[in-house]
C-alpha cells in the first residue's frame, strides 16, 4: 500500500497542489477550505481508482500516501480526512462502513455501485449466464471474469452492487448450505 | 419482498448447484495456495543447493513433488465436479424444453377439440348447397331472358364491332393510289447481277475512262 504504482505499472500523477504544504492543513477561511476539500475529494477518487483500492481505514490512511506526503513531511490530520470523507459521502462516492456511529472505516466508490451493477449485468448478458447459479466469489475472482473491470472487486462493494441489482429485480442472492458463501442468479 | 416472488424462485436444485460451485471455488483456492507453497519450496531448494546443503535441498524437492501431486489430484476432482454441475444444468434445460413441448401439445389438443371434423364437413355441405341454389336462380333468370332480348343484345354486339373496325381503319396510314410501273420488275431482276462487279473490273473500268483535267 505504500507504493503509489498501480498494477498497470504507471505511477500516479499527483496534482500540483500536492506539493504545496498548506494543502495538508485545514484552511481557516471557509471558502478556501471548501475548495481545498473539493480538491482532496477529487484526489481521493482519482488515487483510489488508479490503484484499484476500495476501502479506507482512516487511522492507517493518514500514515501513507496519498494523505501523507513524505517529501514534504506533511500529513493530513485524521479529523480533516474525516471531513473530506463526509463530503464524499454526501456526493454518494463513499459510505461509512464500520460500527454504527463510528467513522473509522469507509468504502470509497470511485465507481458507484449502480455502475458496477450495470457492468456485471452486461457481462452476464453477453455470456448467456442469465438464470444460472453463480457464486459471489467467482464473480469477483473467477477465471471467467478475468478481463472484466469488476474482477478483483472487494466483497463489500460487490455486495452493494448486487443489492442494487436485486432491488431492480435483476438478481437474486441466496445461500446454500453455508451462510457465508452466497450465490446469485441474474435475470434479464 | 415483492421482488423475490415475482422474479425467480430459488429451487432446491439451485441450492445444490450453488453448493457444488462453492466447492469448486474452494478447490481452486486450495490449488492456488498449494501452488504458492510449491513455488516457495522450489526457490528454497535452489538456495540450499547454492549453499551446498544437498540433503535439505533434496527434502525441499521431495516436498515440492508431493505438492505437485496434490495439485494434480485436485485437478481431477475439479473435473469431476464440473462434469456433474454441467450435467445437472443441462438436464434443467431439458426439463424446460420438455415442459414447453407439453404445453404446446396441450394447446393444440384444445384447439382441435373446438374445431371438430363433423362441424367442418357440415359447413362445407351447407356452403355447397347455398352455391348450387344461387346457380339455379341464375339459370332461371337467364332462360327468362326472351328471344327478343337475345336479338337485341346480339345487334348491340355487332354495332360495337363495326365501330371498332371503323376506328382501326381511320388510324391506318394512306397507301399510294397509282399503279406500279412495269419496269420495276425488270430492274429488280437485273440489279443483283450488275452489282456483283468485282474490284478488278472496277479498276479496269476506271482506267479506261479518261481523266478529267
Amino acid at each position: 500500500m505504500a507504493s503509489t504504482t498501480a498494477a498497470a505499472g504507471e505511477p500516479f500523477q499527483f496534482p500540483e497542489m500536492y506539493n504545496f504544504p498548506p494543502f495538508f492543513t485545514r484552511q481557516p477561511n471557509e471558502s478556501t477550505w471548501k475548495e481545498q476539500r473539493r480538491q482532496w475529494c477529487d484526489l481521493v477518487l482519482a488515487f483510489y481508482r488508479h490503484n484499484r483500492l476500495y476501502s479506507m481505514s482512516l487511522a492507517e490512511a493518514v500514515t501513507e500516501p496519498p494523505f501523507a506526503n513524505r517529501q514534504l513531511r506533511r500529513a493530513l490530520r485524521v479529523d480533516v480526512l474525516r471531513e473530506v470523507v463526509d463530503e464524499l459521502v454526501k456526493q454518494g462516492n463513499a459510505v461509512w462502513a464500520g460500527a454504527k456511529g463510528t467513522k473509522d472505516i469507509c468504502l470509497v466508490f470511485w465507481r458507484k455501485p449502480e455502475v458496477w451493477a450495470t457492468m456485471i449485468h452486461q457481462w452476464a448478458s453477453e455470456r448467456g449466464l442469465f438464470n444460472t447459479v453463480l457464486t459471489v466469489f467467482e464473480l469477483a475472482n473467477g477465471d471467467d471474469t478475468a478481463g472484466q473491470e469488476f474482477h478483483g472487486l472487494d466483497a463489500a462493494t460487490l455486495r452493494r452492487a448486487l443489492d442494487v441489482l436485486q432491488s431492480q429485480g435483476k438478481a437474486q442472492l441466496f445461500a446454500g448450505a453455508s451462510d457465508e458463501d452466497l450465490g446469485v442468479k441474474l435475470f434479464a | 419482498m415483492g421482488a423475490e416472488q415475482s422474479k425467480g424462485k430459488i429451487t432446491a436444485q439451485d441450492k445444490a448447484i450453488l453448493d457444488m460451485k462453492v466447492q469448486r471455488d474452494k478447490l481452486k483456492m486450495y490449488q492456488k495456495r498449494v501452488q504458492v507453497v510449491l513455488d516457495r519450496e522450489d526457490a528454497l531448494a535452489r538456495e540450499l543447493l547454492l549453499k551446498g546443503d544437498k540433503r535439505r535441498a533434496l527434502l525441499a524437492l521431495r516436498r515440492r513433488k508431493y505438492q505437485e501431486q496434490m495439485i494434480r489430484t485436485t485437478d481431477d476432482q475439479l473435473l469431476n465436479l464440473q462434469h456433474l454441475v454441467d450435467t445437472i444444468e443441462f438436464s434443467l434445460v431439458q426439463k424446460d424444453v420438455f415442459f414447453g413441448l407439453q404445453q404446446g401439445s396441450k394447446v393444440l389438443t384444445q384447439l382441435n377439440k373446438e374445431m371438430r371434423i363433423e362441424d367442418v364437413e357440415r359447413l362445407a355441405d351447407d356452403t355447397a348447397e347455398a352455391i348450387a341454389y344461387q346457380n339455379e336462380i341464375s339459370d332461371i333468370l337467364q332462360s327468362n331472358m326472351t328471344a327478343e332480348d337475345e336479338e337485341a343484345v346480339l345487334e348491340e354486339l355487332e354495332e360495337l364491332e363495326r365501330q371498332e373496325a371503323e376506328r382501326l381503319r381511320l388510324d391506318m396510314p394512306q397507301a399510294p393510289k397509282g399503279a406500279l410501273p412495269d419496269r420495276v420488275l425488270v430492274v429488280e431482276e437485273a440489279e443483283p447481277e450488275e452489282e456483283v462487279e468485282s474490284e478488278e473490273e472496277e479498276n479496269t473500268r476506271l482506267r479506261n475512262e479518261p481523266m478529267l483535267a
